[in-house]
């Protein structure tokens, strides 16, 4: 299994992957990543979201079934799904962010 | 059509980042089916990147001819090819210097606009200086140091200060150019911020900003300040405040973050220590002196960090500062206002803070 990089790196891939903004996410974090919250806090995000409601969710024990429509899955075990663009793919209605490039 | 671009052949891939942007553009989406602009002439000069290619189809889609130019270095070919392939006319091309890109302004100036909308103020200026006015029935500007310099000119057209909405200047000066900057810096360093030391040179919107965001990824942040107000508001936000050169000879990472030349000067540069980086998060010319040899990197050539060596700023922060540009270009078009810098209407301005709290599912109190 790869573990999930650290806070930093995996803050940096989303937002070069994404170029979205952090402020104002709803985030779920599944899985312990040290620190990853509290920047994401200090970033304007809301870390701490329930999974159904998160707009970003990271992590990589997560049941996809379970995110809202729109969602975005920052995860190290990405999948196949339609490319959005350059470590970006859909499936189905979530978008998913590979962190491991 | 009237074309000049690098890689026509690179249009898919610049419509994959298009539309991923307009996914995140709900604002601009809101404002689409209300916009009329048949037979208008709209000349763009905005960073050429995915989130302005929304905003030229958007104009487009509302009945306007559209022509697009930029500096090259702000210039993403696949981006500008796929406006092409959408029938915008692009003047822009990644490998064009500083006396081209004027060239390619003027023959943009050149089609009979009706409307400007600039970035830098680069082509208002230009444009008064050569004379090229004749059609135009005004401008919006988008930035701060564009802003300063055209306060300094004796304006012969109407230019709406887009930048000084608060939609605009509350979100995209400091949480857009802010976040971008500051990981444009770690993208192309490695730099890890934990612990690392950041100076940041001016603490206005961009750099209250850049501070904010180095702050929370765990660094260290030194402002220095030739404003009271300014030192003493970072102060209280839980800064140190320095002079530079005080704060250059301890900093990993330097940002000028003041929009004004020669903000970073060799005595600065000559502090630094050996493998800091300097970056700028401003965006004119020569904010870092130029020319100083030293053990230093200098981001991006000096030029604004996140837009010339990243995609520059986050897509939802250009989704207010362009739907802001889209209702200037409306009220430019109905409103007779006579030459000189107009604010944009508060009515304007609120009617685009609350498309985005409808699209984020917040609600106002009564």
């Amino acid at each position: 299994m790869t573990p999930l990089p650290a806070a930093q790196v995996v803050i940096q891939t989303i937002l070069r992957r994404t170029n979205l903004l952090m402020a104002g996410k709803r985030v779920s974090i599944v899985g312990d990543v040290p620190g990853l919250a509290s920047r994401l806090r200090a970033m304007g995000a809301h870390p701490g979201t329930a999974l159904a409601e998160a707009d970003l969710v990271i992590g990589d024990d997560v049941d996809r079934a379970a995110l809202r429509p729109g969602a975005i899955l920052a995860t190290t075990r990405p999948g196949d799904g339609e490319r959005m663009r350059d470590g970006v793919l859909a499936q189905g209605r979530l978008f998913v962010v590979d962190l491991t490039c | 059509m009237l074309t000049d671009i690098r890689y026509p052949e690179r249009w898919s891939e610049g419509l994959e980042k298009i539309a991923w942007a307009r996914r995140f553009m709900p604002v601009m989406a809101a404002l689409r089916s209300g916009l009329s602009l048949h037979g208008v002439r709209i000349g763009l000069v905005l960073v050429l990147e995915p989130k302005t290619a929304n905003l030229a189809l958007t104009l487009r889609d509302a009945g306007a001819d559209v022509i697009v130019t930029c500096p090259g270095r702000e210039t993403m070919d696949d981006v500008a090819a796929a406006l092409v392939h959408e029938g915008v006319a692009v003047l822009a091309r990644s490998d064009a210097g500083r006396a081209e890109d004027d060239e390619l302004a003027r023959r943009m100036l050149g089609q009979r606009l009706d409307v400007l909308v600039d970035d830098g103020a680069r082509v208002i200026t230009l444009a008064h200086a050569e004379n090229r006015l004749a059609t135009l029935k005004g401008a919006a500007e988008e930035t701060t140091s564009g802003l300063r310099a055209l306060r300094r000119t004796p304006l012969r057209i109407p230019v709406i200060a887009v930048n000084d909405a608060r939609s605009k200047y509350l979100f995209d000066n400091v949480h857009g150019t802010g976040q971008s900057c500051v990981m444009a810096a770690l993208d192309l360093t490695g730099l890890d911020l934990d612990g690392a030391t950041v100076a940041v040179a001016g603490y206005g919107h961009v750099g209250q900003g850049v501070a904010r965001y180095a702050a929370a990824l765990g660094a260290r942040v030194i402002v220095s300040e030739v404003d009271a107000l300014a030192a003493l508001r970072a102060f209280h936000d839980g800064y140190e405040v320095r002079r530079l050169l005080a704060a250059c000879a301890e900093a990993d990472l330097v940002f000028s973050a003041t929009g004004e030349p020669y903000t970073i000067r060799r005595q600065h540069l000559e502090a630094l220590r050996a493998g800091a980086v300097v970056a700028v998060a401003g965006g004119v010319r020569d904010e870092v002196e130029p020319g100083v040899a030293g053990p230093y990197r200098l981001l991006a050539d000096g030029e604004c960090v996140n837009c010339a060596a990243a995609e520059g700023n986050p897509i939802e922060i250009m989704d207010l500062s362009l739907s802001l540009q889209a209702l200037a270009v409306g009220h430019l078009l109905t409103h007779d206002l006579p030459p000189g810098l107009h604010p944009l209407p508060d009515a304007l301005d609120e009617r685009v803070a609350r498309l985005k709290l409808d699209a984020l599912g917040l609600e106002l109190d009564q």
